[in-house]
C-alpha cells in the first residue's frame, strides 16, 4: 500500500470496502517507521500496538461500523496523553510516566477509527521548535536531515508515516515545524479541541492543531478533533461545524491584509522574503485582494508571549516534582529534592525558561513586566480583531526561515524566539490560523501563514483549498532517501 | 535571579544565569520601551477567550484505584506516597 | 504602658459540605483509605489538571457570604498561589487572590448583652491541601513522611476578619457565633477537633484605643476554641511582657503548643513567601446573576441574631435564654415546635435548658438525635402546666422519656404517678403524718416554722412524691394553724 499519493477520505472508502486492506496499511507504516528511523520522529512507535489497533478496527467494520476516519494512521505529539503509550513530553522527567487515562481527543480519533501509530517527538514540553532540547535528541527533517524538523508530528505527515498528526501549537510550534516540513497545519481557535489529557506549558494559549497533506484532510482531521468537551473548562461550548462537508474552493470575493510591518525582522530570510512577496502576486492573480494594513502592535506579540507563556509554564509545570510520578533526584530533604529533581530531568532550555518566568512574575517584576505584558496582549487582541472585521484574512509568512540547521543551534536559548515573530499574535488572540506549504528558490519548504476572525476555521480552510487548487500539487520527501 | 530560580526549583550554573540575566535585559528594555500610558487604561488578558466559565454538577465520579494513583511514584509505600525529611538541616 | 489594648484578626477555614471535590468528581468523604479518593485532577497528575468547578461549593460559598453580609463578587474568579511542598499536589493552590466572593460583610457577637459588631474583611474559595503523616515522632526528627492526597482539593472557604476583635473572649464569642450560622445554613459541620473548621489568629497590641497598630504575630496550630482562647490569651500576654521589658514584637508566624500551653516562633527559609499569584488560565471568570444570587438568598434561613432578638420580642424570653437556644438552628427549632404543642415560653425554654440540654451533653447527642419528639415534650409540659404531675416527677419522666422514646402519658399512666390533688385523699395522709409526728408538730406551734418542711416531705413521701406540693403545703398550714 503506497500512503504516499492517497487521501485520508480515500484510504478510508477503501478500508471500509474491504478491510483486509488494513494489513498492507499496517505493514507500509512499520516500513515507512524502519526507514524514517534516523530522523528520529517517533518516541513511542509499536508494532504491535499497531496490529492491535487494525485488528479492533476489522473487527469493527466487520459489525457494519462506518467509522469517519477508519483506518487513517494518525500520531500523536508526545504531550497528547495515551493509557497505551508513555507519555513524556520528551523529557527525562516524565520518560517513565504512564498516565491512567487517555486524553479527550484520543477517545475522539480512537472512536472515528483512526489508527494511532506512534507518538511524536518535539522539543521539551513542546515549548518552541528551533532549540534542541528534547531529552530524545532533535527530530531531523525529511527535507534535509542536518536541519530540525521542529517537531516529529509534521516530520510524520511529511514522510508519509502518518496522514494526519496532532500536536500542541502555544506560540506557534505546530505551524513552524509544519512550515519547516512542507506540510499544512492549522490551529483552531482558542478551546476549539479539548485540552483535557493534553500536558500544556502555557494554558491561555495553548491549543491542539492538526497538520495533514491537503486541505480536504485537515478539514475532516479538524472535525473529528474540534467540539465542546465538559472536561475542558475552557472549551467552546458551541458545536464546532462540519468543515469537510462545509468546504469548498469558492471563487468569491475575498478581503485579505497583510501587516505593513511584515518585513522588519531582523530574522527574516532573503529566500522567505523573496517567496512571501511572489505569493502573495499569485494571490492577487487569483483575484484575492490583498492590502497592506498599518498593525502598529503586531510586533510586540513574541515580547507579550515570552513573558506570558514563561509565567504560565512556571506554574504549570510546577507539578513536576518527583513525588507523584516523574524522576527523583537524591536529596536528604523535601526542598532539596525538587531542586536536585528538576535541575537533573529538565532541559537547561526549560530550566532558563521558567526561571524567566519566575523571575518576570516575582513581586518585583509582576506589574512592571507581567501585567504590561498582559494589557499589551489585549491592544494586540483588540487590533487584530478590528482588522479582520473589515478583512476576511490576514496572510503573514509563517516563520521568517526556512528550517534551522539543528547542529547550529544545539542548545540554543531565545527569550524572544524569532521563529515566533509572525505566529504569535493569533496565539495571543486565540484566533484560528493556518499555515500552507510554499517553497523558497533553494528547494526549501517555508510557510503561508493565514489567520482568521475567532470561530472561523471554515474561512482558512475554504482559502487553503482555494491556494491549493490554484497550483501544482504540493512536492514531498522521498522517505528514506537521505 | 538566585531566587527566582530557587522559586522555580531549579539550580542554574553561572553560564546559564548568565545568559538568562542577558535574555531578561533585554525582554525587559524591550518593555520598557513601550509607553506605559498607552495600556494604563487597558484590562488585562488573562484567558484565552472570553467565553465564562461553566459550573459542574456535585456527583461523585470515580476516582483512580490505588494500584493507579500510586502506579507512577517513584517512592511510595502500600497507600502513600512517601517524600525526603521535610525540615532542611 | 497602662491601657494596652489588644487587636485581634481571624483567618478561619471552613471545610463545606459537598459531595465532591472544588475541582474534580472525587468524594470528600473522611476516613477512607490513603489516596482512594483521588484523580488525576486532585492528584496534580500531567495532563488531567483541568479544574471543573462545583456548583455546590459555589454556591455554599455565596450562601456563607450572604449570611455574613457580604457584598457578592459580580463575578467568580480563580488564582493560583504558587508554592512547592509535599501536602501540595499541582505546586500551586487554586484560591480566590484577586476577587474573593464576598467582601465587606459582619458577624453580632453579644458582648454581656451588648451587641458588638465585628467586621469580615472577605470571604473566599479554595482547595484544602493534602495531609503529611511524619514518620517518627515529629516532623523536626522524621526521616521520611508519607503522604495522602484524600484531602487534596476539598473546598475551603476562608473567612477573614477586619482586626475588630479586641480579646480572646471576643475571639471565642465570635468563633461561637460563626459557626453557629454555617451550621444553620448547613454548609459544614465546623469541627475544630476534626479539623473541619480551623482557625489562626493575628494578635498585636498597642498603646490605646486608635493609635498605631504594634506589630503582629501570626498565631497556628489551635485546634480548639478554648486554644484560641488560650493561645490569644498567652500571646498578648507574651507580647505585654516584651513590650514593658522595652523589646520589640517581632513579626512572625508562632506555633501554638497546646500541651505546653505557650507559643513558639516558627522558622522558615526565606523571610516573606512570594506566591506570584495571577489568575487561573484555565478558569475564566463565572457569571453570578442577580437572580442566581437572589435564589441562593432565599434558601437562608432565620440567622440566629435575628432569631434570638424575635425569641426576646416574642417570646418573652430573657437575652440569655434566647442566646443559648438560639445557638443551633436545630435547637431552635425544637423550642419553637414545643411552643406549638405547649404555648409557654418560659417553662418550655427552662426545661429544654435546664434538664434536656443535661441529658443531650451527658450521652453526647445533639438535638436531632433525640428521642424525645416537641411534641411529647409538649404535652410533658402541659401534664405540669394542668397539676397532673409535679415537676419533680416531671423529671424522673423526661428521663424515662429520653432513654425510652415513650410518651409521657404512657408513662404516667403505667406508673401512676398522677399527682394527688384531691383534698379529702391528702387530708387523710395529712392527719396520719401529723398524728405519727407529734414532736414536729409540737416544734411548729413553738415558732420553729422549719417544721413544716419535714411534714411536708413527710406527705410527699407518703404519697411516693405525688402529691401536689402546693396543695400540701396550703393543707398543713391549715391543720396545724387553724
Amino acid at each position: 500500500m503506497n500512503l504516499r499519493d492517497i487521501t485520508a477520505a480515500e484510504l478510508t472508502a477503501q478500508v471500509t470496502n474491504d478491510s483486509g486492506l488494513l494489513k498492507p496499511v499496517s505493514e507500509s507504516l512499520y516500513d515507512l517507521h524502519e526507514k524514517g528511523r534516523d530522523l528520529n520522529v517517533f518516541i513511542s512507535f509499536d508494532k504491535q500496538h499497531l496490529e492491535q489497533e487494525t485488528a479492533a478496527l476489522a473487527a469493527r467494520l466487520a459489525r457494519g461500523e462506518r467509522p469517519s476516519l477508519a483506518g487513517i494512521p494518525a500520531v500523536l505529539a508526545d504531550n497528547i496523553c495515551t493509557v497505551f503509550y508513555p507519555t513524556t513530553c520528551a523529557s527525562k522527567m516524565l520518560a517513565e510516566y504512564r498516565p491512567p487515562f487517555s486524553a479527550r481527543l484520543v477517545e475522539s480519533l480512537q472512536q472515528k477509527g483512526a489508527l494511532i501509530t506512534g507518538k511524536t517527538n518535539m522539543e521539551e514540553f513542546g515549548l518552541g521548535c528551533s532549540g534542541n532540547s528534547s531529552h530524545y535528541g532533535v527530530a531531523k527533517n525529511p527535507w534535509e536531515a542536518e536541519r530540525t524538523a521542529g517537531s516529529g508530528a509534521a516530520a510524520a505527515v511529511s514522510t508519509s508515516s502518518a496522514l494526519l498528526a496532532f500536536a500542541t501549537d502555544t506560540v506557534g510550534e505546530l505551524r513552524q515545524s509544519a512550515s519547516f516540513c512542507g506540510v499544512l497545519a492549522i490551529r483552531p481557535s482558542y478551546g476549539r479541541i479539548s485540552r483535557s489529557g493534553v500536558i500544556d506549558y502555557a494554558s491561555s494559549m495553548e491549543q491542539v492543531g492538526v497538520a495533514a497533506r491537503t486541505t480536504t484532510d485537515l478539514a475532516l482531521a479538524l472535525e473529528a478533533a474540534a467540539g465542546p468537551d465538559p472536561r475542558d473548562p475552557t472549551s467552546l461550548k458551541a458545536e464546532a461545524p462540519p468543515y469537510a462537508s462545509l468546504l469548498e474552493s469558492g471563487e468569491g470575493k475575498l478581503k485579505a491584509a497583510v501587516p505593513e510591518s511584515w518585513d522588519r525582522t531582523s530574522g527574516l530570510e532573503d529566500g522567505v522574503k523573496d517567496c512571501f512577496q511572489s505569493e502573495l502576486e499569485q494571490i492577487k492573480a487569483m483575484g484575492i485582494e490583498v492590502d497592506f494594513v498599518e498593525l502598529k502592535h503586531f510586533r510586540e506579540a513574541p515580547l507579550a508571549a515570552a513573558v506570558i507563556s514563561a509565567v504560565e509554564a512556571f506554574s504549570n509545570l510546577a507539578n513536576m516534582d518527583g513525588v507523584r510520578f516523574g524522576c527523583r533526584g537524591s536529596a536528604a530533604s523535601l526542598q532539596e529534592m525538587y531542586t536536585v529533581s528538576r535541575s537533573e530531568a529538565f532541559s537547561s532550555k526549560l530550566k532558563k525558561f521558567i526561571g524567566f518566568g519566575a523571575l518576570v512574575s516575582s513581586e518585583k517584576y509582576y506589574r512592571k513586566h507581567f501585567l504590561k505584558s498582559q494589557r499589551m496582549r489585549t491592544r494586540i487582541k483588540d487590533e487584530l480583531a478590528a482588522c479582520l472585521e473589515e478583512y476576511d484574512l490576514l496572510l503573514t509568512p509563517t516563520t521568517p526561515f526556512a528550517a534551522p540547521l539543528a547542529g547550529g543551534s544545539l542548545d540554543a536559548f531565545h527569550l524572544l524566539d524569532p521563529a515566533n515573530f509572525y505566529t504569535a499574535a493569533p496565539a495571543l488572540a486565540g484566533l484560528p490560523a493556518l499555515t500552507f506549504p510554499v517553497y523558497t528558490d533553494d528547494g526549501l519548504p517555508a510557510g503561508l501563514q493565514l489567520i482568521g476572525e475567532t470561530g472561523d476555521e471554515t474561512a482558512l480552510l475554504r482559502a487553503s483549498l482555494r491556494l491549493e487548487k490554484g497550483r501544482s500539487p504540493l512536492k514531498f520527501p522521498e522517505p528514506g532517501s537521505m | 535571579m538566585e531566587r527566582a530560580a530557587w522559586d522555580a526549583r531549579v539550580k542554574l550554573n553561572s553560564e546559564e544565569t548568565n545568559e538568562l540575566l542577558e535574555h531578561s535585559r533585554l525582554v525587559f528594555e524591550q518593555l520598557d520601551s513601550i509607553p506605559e500610558s498607552e495600556l494604563d487604561t487597558l484590562q488585562a488578558t488573562c484567558y484565552g477567550h472570553s467565553q465564562p466559565n461553566t459550573v459542574r454538577e456535585d456527583t461523585e465520579e470515580a476516582s483512580l484505584p490505588l494500584s493507579l494513583s500510586l502506579g507512577n511514584a517513584p517512592d511510595a509505600d502500600e497507600s502513600c506516597f512517601r517524600v525526603p525529611r521535610i525540615i532542611e538541616e | 504602658m497602662q491601657n494596652m489594648e489588644t487587636v485581634v484578626g481571624l483567618e478561619v477555614h471552613v471545610e463545606l459540605f459537598t459531595t465532591t471535590k472544588l475541582f474534580c468528581g472525587c468524594s470528600t468523604a473522611f476516613g477512607a483509605e490513603p489516596n482512594s479518593q483521588v484523580c488525576p485532577t486532585c492528584l496534580g497528575l500531567p495532563g488531567g489538571t483541568l479544574p471543573r468547578l462545583n456548583q455546590r461549593a459555589v454556591e455554599y460559598t455565596i450562601e456563607a457570604a450572604l449570611a455574613l453580609n457580604c457584598r457578592i463578587a459580580e463575578k467568580i474568579t480563580f488564582d493560583r498561589k504558587n508554592y512547592f511542598y509535599a501536602d501540595l499536589p499541582k505546586g500551586y493552590q487554586i484560591s480566590q487572590f484577586f476577587s474573593p466572593m464576598g467582601t465587606g460583610g459582619y458577624v453580632e457577637i453579644n458582648l454581656d448583652g451588648k451587641i458588638k459588631k465585628i467586621g469580615i474583611h472577605q470571604i473566599h474559595l479554595e482547595e484544602d491541601t493534602g495531609k503529611l503523616f511524619h514518620a517518627g515522632d515529629d516532623i523536626l526528627t522524621s526521616a521520611y513522611s508519607r503522604v495522602d492526597f484524600n484531602r487534596a482539593g476539598v473546598p475551603l472557604i476562608e473567612i477573614v476578619t477586619e482586626p475588630d476583635i479586641r480579646s480572646a473572649e471576643e475571639a471565642r464569642l465570635f468563633l461561637q457565633r460563626l459557626r453557629s450560622i454555617l451550621r444553620y445554613i448547613d454548609i459544614s459541620d465546623c469541627k475544630m477537633e476534626e479539623g473541619s473548621m480551623r482557625c489562626d489568629a493575628n494578635v498585636s497590641i498597642r498603646a490605646a484605643e486608635g493609635s498605631a497598630l504594634g506589630d503582629k504575630t501570626e498565631l497556628k496550630n489551635m485546634n480548639s476554641f478554648r486554644s484560641v482562647y488560650k493561645g490569644i490569651e498567652y500571646e498578648v500576654e507574651r507580647q505585654s511582657g516584651v513590650l514593658k521589658e522595652g523589646g520589640k514584637v517581632i513579626p512572625e508566624t508562632r506555633h501554638w503548643d497546646e500541651s505546653k500551653g505557650i507559643t513558639t516562633a516558627m522558622r522558615s527559609k526565606f523571610v516573606s513567601a512570594d506566591y506570584r499569584c495571577f489568575p487561573d488560565p484555565n478558569l475564566p471568570p463565572l457569571e453570578t446573576p442577580a437572580e442566581w444570587v437572589e435564589k441562593i438568598k432565599e434558601k437562608i434561613p432565620e440567622l440566629p441574631s435575628s432569631r434570638s432578638r424575635r425569641f426576646i420580642d416574642d417570646y418573652g424570653l430573657p437575652p440569655y435564654d434566647a442566646e443559648v437556644l438560639t445557638v443551633s438552628r436545630g435547637l431552635a427549632d425544637y423550642y419553637e415546635s414545643v411552643l406549638r404543642y405547649h404555648r409557654d415560653p418560659k417553662a418550655a425554654s427552662n426545661w429544654i435548658m435546664s434538664e434536656l440540654l443535661r441529658l443531650l451533653n451527658a450521652a453526647g447527642l445533639e438535638v436531632d438525635e433525640c428521642k424525645i419528639q416537641p411534641e411529647a415534650l409538649g404535652k410533658l409540659l402541659k401534664m405540669i402546666g394542668d397539676e397532673v404531675i409535679s415537676g419533680k416527677i416531671a423529671k424522673t419522666v423526661l428521663e424515662e422519656m429520653f432513654a425510652s422514646g415513650e410518651d409521657p402519658e404512657a408513662i404516667v399512666e403505667r406508673k401512676g404517678l398522677v399527682q394527688i390533688s384531691d383534698e379529702s385523699a391528702l387530708e387523710e395522709i395529712i392527719s396520719r403524718v401529723l398524728e405519727n409526728n407529734p414532736k414536729s408538730v409540737e416544734d411548729y406551734n413553738q415558732g420553729k416554722k422549719k417544721a413544716m418542711g419535714f411534714l411536708v416531705g413527710q406527705v410527699m413521701k407518703e404519697t411516693g412524691g405525688k402529691a401536689n406540693p402546693q396543695k400540701v403545703n396550703e393543707l398543713l398550714k391549715e391543720k396545724l394553724d387553724g
